[in-house]
């Protein structure tokens, strides 16, 4: 396959912390270095800073449970240096018969804060001197388990009506976190250890920012002898009430969504303002959880790819490239040339028709209607040509793994290149309208100010970290596709604010169309699938009358494809950041454990860090400036 | 033949007017189609989008394909102004008591369109995170099918809810009767959100993880 020569940087590792580092492993060409669960962070801390090393982006935290019981489970950094571009992955082996703990990371990376909740979500593992350690994408009162746990069942353990009446039935408080203040009045039904969190508020962090106003002040509230309420419900700063005791100055906790138009989905944002000025920002997710990773345990490759339509369903094309890019990279396929070339296409069409959805709809919040009309009316050009091709217009399943599902009909291309000539006029009109506008201005300048090295240590990924001035593009970085060989620039912004995030998306759509231009030039003609009849499905008529396409149709119907023994963690670069699939198999025909890695899941934890101290306006176009997809964020 | 039923303790908000009709005559007729015509043709939607095919109702909603052609451009982001929620979109079990609020909330009278496959019947995800059928949760008038829905399929949905709009009499009690949810926190009977809830299709085998 590839080379099997280790990262060097084991090596290295091994001459710092000897016997702490288990073993070393290659496999599809990535190194795994296994390391033991007390020395994690500190190795992890050490290949952060070391000068040698400087793993500075954490791509990725999760974690593998294999189908054999007996083998423990395993916690997954994916680790990438910025400067040297290598990639390494460290593992941390659980046993199952011990207590799943370890060391949490967020002091070394503030982006490993929610991955390491929803591990601990998702598997129940603890993450010792982790912040805020809570259910991220179920429900806080959630009893049914840990699901991406292999003794949870697909369908969960509980009946379908049972499932309902809890949702239904429960406190709909109870449902949300306690991080939350409205929570004060569901207080008395909450359970036992809930309520012994609630009453004692973690300590503020060394270093971190200076403690909040507002404090849960869950037993003052109500009304004393005489009638008057004693207190006031939502919590008052000592301070303040001090200074100006006959001034109200409670801080105002603001809920928005989960339903909500500017919130770009099912998002909830729980908001405490000091008048209008947000003070803090607690983003609610999971709201669209569907289980995907689960699901994709129970599917071969093949049928994973409609899954990955549905998660990121804004550039459903650039998902199936991307879980068919890293399927094939496991079983060692090498597809065609003229595959290769229509999935750069793919890829970059739907850049463009994301990108769109995104101008349009952030135009709608910060209240310029026009460009949500004339980027529709784009993307509904573009949607006849995906609709020619793959019969769909959003849910595509495009690939296959080892091809494409059809190749382009006649006359496709030209249409195509008429589109990319024709298109960058609308975004010169739409620049017209807003690049200069002082509304725009106003409302983006200096708005949701990230710097480029915080940037990277909330390992944002995409336009946001690219607006923060680091130039961290995959197909530059780790070129896949062809795609070094393509002329394309990538840009960078230089003050990390809403307004460059709207520069880089316009121009990243010129390059887009730059590239599918080249790429329908030297669009080679050959076969779109590769011949090995036990990947690639017989053609329906061959099928029919042939006997022996016939097995290998109905091998692959209902076996599927198997893929050796290994595992791959391959990214490629969405309209949204770095979209990571993780593969991990046992040799059957379905995963052990299909992981996405998330960019607008990362993205969006740094909006609180984004928002706080801006107005609450500020709040929904910063918020619109992540471009969050929640079927990606909650998956 | 509309007859008025008489005022009963389960519905309690039966002949608050007092009217007993026992057939419709000209007049009835033709308030009821007043009514009826009006209602239909300004339909206030609640967009309850939640996954995918959001973005195909943002499509409908946008310039192609022009919403407002049946009186429906004032989109209500606010349930106590709207008539139809259109649950656009998967529904997991965390979303279940936000719509059924949303639901709550919307003054009659009110429809409900279940809008692609997931909303309709879980779709793809028979999983432990979905609801199977948003009518486990909420009562539904018209299902659109499709994963997602292309515009003109939710076109035609509406289009069967203006139609079954048309056929409604002010005069029946019962079509505005909230469906609640009992102290058990359930509208149905479990018995019938298990039966509404079971797999079908591929998806009664695929539950082998290897």
């Amino acid at each position: 396959m590839t080379d099997d020569s280790p990262n060097p940087s084991v090596g290295a590792l091994r001459v710092q912390f000897g016997a702490a580092v288990r073993r070393a492993a290659v496999t599809c060409g990535e190194t795994i270095v296994y390391v033991a669960r007390e020395r994690a962070r500190d190795i992890l801390a050490w290949l952060k800073d070391a000068p040698t090393e400087r793993y500075d982006y954490l791509a990725d935290v999760t974690a593998v449970e294999y189908r054999d019981r007996e083998r423990p489970i395993e916690l997954v950094y994916q680790l990438w240096s910025l400067d040297r571009k290598e990639l390494l992955r460290v593992k941390v082996e659980l046993p199952q018969d011990e207590p799943l703990e370890v060391d949490s990371v967020v002091d070394l990376w503030q982006g490993a804060n929610w991955l390491e909740r929803e591990v601990y979500d998702m598997f129940g593992i603890t993450f010792r001197g982790h912040p805020d350690l809570r259910r991220i994408l179920m429900w806080e009162t959630y009893s049914e388990g840990h699901p991406l746990r292999k003794d949870f069942p697909l369908r969960g353990r509980f009946s379908r009506s049972e499932q309902v009446r809890q949702a239904l039935s429960g406190e709909l408080d109870a449902h949300y976190s306690m991080e939350e203040l409205s929570i004060a009045d569901a207080y008395t039904t909450l359970p036992a250890d809930m309520r012994e969190r609630l009453r004692g508020r973690p300590a503020a962090q060394p270093g971190s920012a200076p403690p909040r106003t507002v404090a849960f002040d869950l037993f003052t509230p109500g009304p004393d002898a005489a009638g008057r309420a004693t207190g006031v419900p939502l919590g008052v700063s000592a301070a303040l009430e001090d200074a100006e005791p006959a001034l109200r100055t409670d801080h105002m906790l603001l809920n928005v969504g989960p339903q909500h138009p500017a919130t770009h989905g099912v998002l909830r944002l729980v908001v405490e303002l000091d008048g209008e000025v947000v003070v803090r920002v607690i983003p609610h997710i999971g709201y669209l959880h569907s289980g995907f990773e689960k699901l994709g345990e129970y599917r071969h490759y093949n049928q994973i790819i409609t899954l990955t339509d549905r998660t990121d369903y804004l550039s459903a094309m650039s998902n199936n490239v991307a879980l068919a890019l890293a399927a094939e990279k496991l079983m060692g396929i090498t597809i065609t040339e003229r595959c290769v070339v229509l999935r750069v296409i793919a890829c970059e069409m739907s850049r463009i028709v994301s990108h769109l959805v995104w101008a349009g709809t952030t135009a709608i919040d910060i209240g310029a209607f026009t460009v949500f009309l004339w980027m529709f009316q784009e993307r509904e050009r573009i949607y006849n040509l995906v609709e020619a091709w793959t019969g769909a217009r959003l849910t595509t399943s495009l690939t296959r793994v080892g091809g494409l599902m059809a190749d382009i009909p006649e006359g496709w291309a030209e249409e195509l290149r008429r589109w990319c000539q024709r298109f960058p006029k609308t975004l010169d009109e739409v620049e017209t309208m807003l690049s200069r506008n002082g509304i725009w201005l106003g409302r983006t300048q200096d708005v949701g100010v990230i710097s480029g090295a915080e940037a990277i240590n909330y390992s944002l990924s995409g336009p946001m970290l690219r607006a923060s001035g680091v130039a961290y593009d995959v197909r530059k970085d780790r070129p896949y596709l062809g795609y070094e060989s393509y002329d394309f620039d990538v840009p960078v912004g230089e003050h990390g604010d809403v307004y460059d995030r709207y520069l880089v998306r316009m121009e990243e759509m010129r390059q887009s169309a730059r590239i599918i231009l080249q790429a329908l030039d030297r669009l080679p003609d050959g076969p779109i699938n590769v011949s090995d009849p036990r990947v690639v499905l017989p053609p329906k008529s061959r099928a029919m009358a042939d006997m022996e396409a016939m097995i290998f149709h109905f091998k692959q119907v209902m076996e599927g494809v198997p893929a050796p023994v290994g595992e791959t963690y391959f990214a490629v670069e969405n309209p949204r950041g770095e979209l990571g699939t993780y593969l991990v198999s046992d040799g059957t025909a379905k995963p052990v454990r299909w992981r996405i890695r998330p960019p607008s899941f990362i993205n969006l934890a740094a909006l609180p860090r984004m928002a706080e101290g801006h107005l609450l306006s500020d709040l929904i176009a910063i918020n619109a400036s992540v471009d969050v997809v929640m079927g990606e964020v909650d998956r | 033949m509309v007859v008025m039923p008489e005022p009963s303790e389960a519905t309690g908000r039966g002949g608050r007017s007092g009217l007993v009709v026992s057939s419709p005559n000209w007049l009835t007729t033709r308030l009821d189609y007043l009514v009826n015509w009006s209602r239909a043709n300004s339909l206030w939607p609640m967009a309850f989008g939640t996954a995918c095919c959001a973005i195909e109702f943002m499509a409908t909603a946008a310039s192609r394909f022009d919403l407002s052609r049946f009186g429906m451009e004032r989109m209500a982001f606010s349930p106590r102004q709207a008539d139809v929620l259109i649950c656009a979109g998967r529904l997991p079990f965390k979303l279940a008591p936000v719509i059924r609020t949303v639901w709550d909330q919307m003054t009659q009278p009110k429809w409900c369109i279940s809008m692609g496959a997931c909303a309709s019947s879980g779709g793809i995800f028979d999983n432990y995170a979905m609801v199977q059928g948003i009518d486990t949760v909420v009562p539904v008038d018209v299902y659109v099918p499709g994963c997602p829905p292309r515009p003109e399929g939710l076109l035609y949905g509406i289009l069967l809810l203006q139609k079954k709009i048309k056929g409604e009499t002010v005069f029946d009690p019962a079509l505005r009767v909230e469906k609640l949810t009992d102290s058990r926190g359930l509208f149905l009977e479990p018995g019938i959100v298990d039966e509404l809830s079971e797999p079908f299709g591929n998806s009664v085998h695929q539950t082998r993880s290897a």
